[in-house]
């Protein structure tokens, strides 16, 4: 390889087989910069798809896109992310590839399975699969050909090979799309296929959705979801949604009222959450706008603002209420502490707790093989405030259960032995420890619904405002903006075909009118004021 | 023969070129025996013999110095300790640079990064004399040098020109279109 004009490079004046080492111990993103630096070295390297997967393989292991593989579980990994600022650091720093599409994308582009599954999951930095990146196996082409699927074997082999648990991530990480090549794919088959799920978070939908609207200490206090069975972390099923107007995937936040139906199959394979939603599917897709796309249609003004405060309203009225629940939740647990009628009768302390901590408390039994059913209908019910003074007792009391012996130092008798361990295995003192926050947090949704009741209409340019920062693409508009002007754009940007969504604003419009009339389902379905609660005793 | 005994390398004269001077370097007979050119000699005749062995390829004085140096520092201590590095295998062996290296390449053979014609030479001298474990080492530093880099910067770093067309280059672009 030599030039004739320029001072040679040293790498035209290498031999073959020298030129050929260096290469070969380049990695696979250098292997494609080196191939895109002139014409000879890109007929000399004469990289192939193979080589773009390797380099994309590659790349989202870089620390700059989030590294390999996070050892701890999904959900606890994207737990930080319930304060915006931290959300958006993340936002930019983790990117998964897809291998549908060629890119690095964060991570609302993906489900949950495919960033953290065992197959398509990132792998961990000293696996072979990690380590084999460090260097291309590129080969010249005189010698035999390398780039076929036995190379991919390989990668399997290694995986079912080993028992180390460092390699047991990313085998299969060339099979990872992200929601839009998912859609192209099965649009064919199913053109409502809009909503696909992203990953669950153990943590209050509130503050992901809508970033501090009740205060920065709400982020901390994580949330349970009540059942027959005891408490469980509350996992948030978070969703991405595809606009029709613009065509861009984004977190539901994004998003305004949609039209939603519950489906009688089980759209979405979901076992965390039980929530309507999650069984909800798109009815109208046009009423899938996001709110940029909405300001752009329909402008900045009282109905636009009131569409996008009307989700969050509800939301924060759910929050408010999901709290109480909490709060309500204890008190009952406590009664079937005290009730629990296969214990040895006649415990002191499970008495003074019936008599003088649960005693006048409407919603809970305190008779002995008591069936505990109580139905909350959350305007109806006291202040948490009123309870104070009951958990004051409470906590007076509680200390008493946890000696092993009696105070002269002999054993102490098995039914209050008994009762600690029941005490200790309950939710009671995790529920008792947190109290005083969700108490706390409860007033400040409650103070947070009253202002923004009070400055609804008000102030609608502000709402915008706040919702459209959310938009992950950073795109806004100016008040200054008019929707015909936007339209007007759009029809310069070659956007205005009768087959684009802002050629078809009129239907859309129609549907809005519809689902206001006919009181569709809308976003967010399970926040509803009323709720019911059953446990036993 | 002890393993302190020396043997002498004379460089090719060429007189058109001053740097190339045939200078004569001396050379611990372990150290020089890395190289593969070296120990073919020896083993076709008694170094006895030949009380200095003649090069046939003209190599600058200075960068032959370099060579003596790094052989010198990487000689190895017994005989059996020479035949194992010196074994051929099939499979590919990479060789771990050590801070020496390093240093080495850094500030004698490089300059600094700056003078590739200095790593050039040295790597063209390691392929003539066989000395793999410095080929490998001079490849390496190349390598190191594109690793990280975007084609922009390896073009100003290798002094590569780019010859592509716009439509070529637009190409490029969304080859490399692989983040939002």
């Amino acid at each position: 390889m030599s030039s004739s004009n320029v001072p040679d490079s040293i790498l035209y004046r290498f031999p073959p087989e020298i030129l050929n080492t260096v290469i070969q111990l380049l990695d696979p993103i250098a292997l494609i910069a080196l191939a895109q630096t002139s014409k000879r070295l890109r007929q000399y390297i004469n990289p192939e798809d193979y080589d773009f997967e390797q380099r994309l393989l590659a790349l989202e292991l870089l620390p700059e896109f989030g590294g390999d593989h996070w050892t701890s579980s999904a959900a606890s990994n994207l737990q930080d992310l319930t304060t915006f600022p931290r959300y958006q650091a993340y936002r930019k720093l983790h990117k998964f590839a897809c291998f549908g599409c060629g890119k690095l994308l964060p991570h609302f582009m993906f489900t949950e399975d495919a960033m953290y599954s065992i197959e398509t999951g990132k792998p961990h930095r000293h696996s072979t699969l990690a380590m084999k990146l460090w260097f291309t196996d590129w080969k010249p082409d005189h010698q035999e050909p390398h780039r076929d699927k036995s190379d991919r074997r390989t990668q399997r082999d290694a995986y079912n090979a080993s028992t180390r648990r460092l390699e047991y991530y990313g085998h299969d990480r060339l099979k990872r799309r992200c929601h839009e090549c998912t859609f192209q794919d099965k649009r064919g088959e199913d053109g409502s296929a809009v909503q696909v799920s992203c990953p669950i978070l153990g943590q209050r939908q509130l503050e992901r959705f809508y970033p501090g609207l009740v205060g920065p200490r709400f982020s901390g206090l994580s949330s349970y979801k009540w059942t027959a069975g005891g408490a469980w972390p509350y996992k948030v099923r978070l969703y991405s949604i595809r606009c029709p107007g613009c065509e861009k995937w984004q977190e539901r936040r994004a998003f305004g009222s949609i039209v939603m139906t519950l489906s009688n199959d089980l759209v979405f394979d979901d076992d965390y959450t039980e929530c309507p939603e999650c069984r909800a599917v798109v009815v109208d897709q046009d009423s899938a706008l996001c709110h940029y796309c909405y300001t752009r249609v329909f402008g900045r003004n009282d109905k636009t603002a009131a569409r996008f405060a009307r989700p969050m309203f509800e939301m924060l009225r759910h929050e408010r209420n999901t709290l109480f629940r909490q709060l309500v939740f204890g008190w009952s647990a406590v009664a079937d502490f005290a009730n629990w009628p296969h214990g040895l009768p006649g415990n002191p302390l499970k008495t003074r707790i019936c008599h003088e901590v649960l005693d006048g408390l409407s919603f809970v039994k305190t008779e002995p093989d008591a069936h505990i059913s109580l139905m909350l209908v959350c305007d109806d019910l006291p202040q948490p405030s009123s309870f104070r003074p009951r958990m004051k007792l409470l906590r007076q009391i509680m200390p008493d259960f946890s000696p092993v012996r009696n105070p002269d130092g002999t054993e102490a008798r098995p039914d209050v032995l008994e009762a600690r361990g029941e005490l200790l295995g309950s939710w009671i003192p995790p529920w008792m420890s947190r109290y005083e926050l969700m108490e706390e947090e409860y007033y400040a949704c409650t103070a947070a619904l009253d202002t923004i009741q009070s400055s609804f209409g008000k102030n609608p340019e502000s709402i915008i405002d706040y919702m459209l920062s959310f938009d992950e693409y950073g795109r806004t508009i100016s008040s200054s903006e008019q929707c015909d002007q936007t339209t007007k754009t759009a029809k310069e940007n070659k956007k205005w075909d009768s087959t684009s969504y802002f050629g078809r604003i009129e239907p859309i419009r129609r549907a809005e009118a519809h689902a206001e009339k006919q009181q569709a389902y809308v976003l967010f379905p399970f926040w509803t004021t009323q709720f019911r609660v059953v446990f036993f005793g | 023969m002890t393993s302190n005994a020396t043997i002498q390398i004379q460089n090719k004269l060429n007189e058109k070129n001053e740097s190339v001077s045939g200078k004569i370097f001396t050379i611990n007979r372990l150290a020089a025996m890395q190289s593969g050119v070296i120990r073919v000699m020896a083993q076709c005749c008694e170094l006895d013999e030949i009380k200095v062995i003649p090069l046939h390829v003209a190599i600058p004085d200075h960068t032959l110095g370099l060579i003596v140096e790094w052989l010198d520092h990487h000689k190895p201590a017994t005989d059996s300790e020479l035949a194992e590095d010196t074994q051929s295998s099939d499979s590919y062996k990479r060789v771990e640079m050590t801070e020496w290296d390093q240093k080495f390449f850094d500030d004698k053979v490089t300059g600094a990064g700056s003078n590739d014609e200095g790593l050039l030479r040295i790597i063209f001298a390691a392929n003539y004399l066989g000395i793999e474990n410095l080929l490998d080492m001079g490849v390496q530093v190349v390598a190191n040098m594109l690793k990280g880099k975007s084609a922009e910067e390896i073009r100003y770093i290798l002094k590569i020109q780019n010859d592509f067309t716009p439509e070529e280059e637009e190409a490029i672009r969304a080859e490399n279109n692989w983040t939002e």
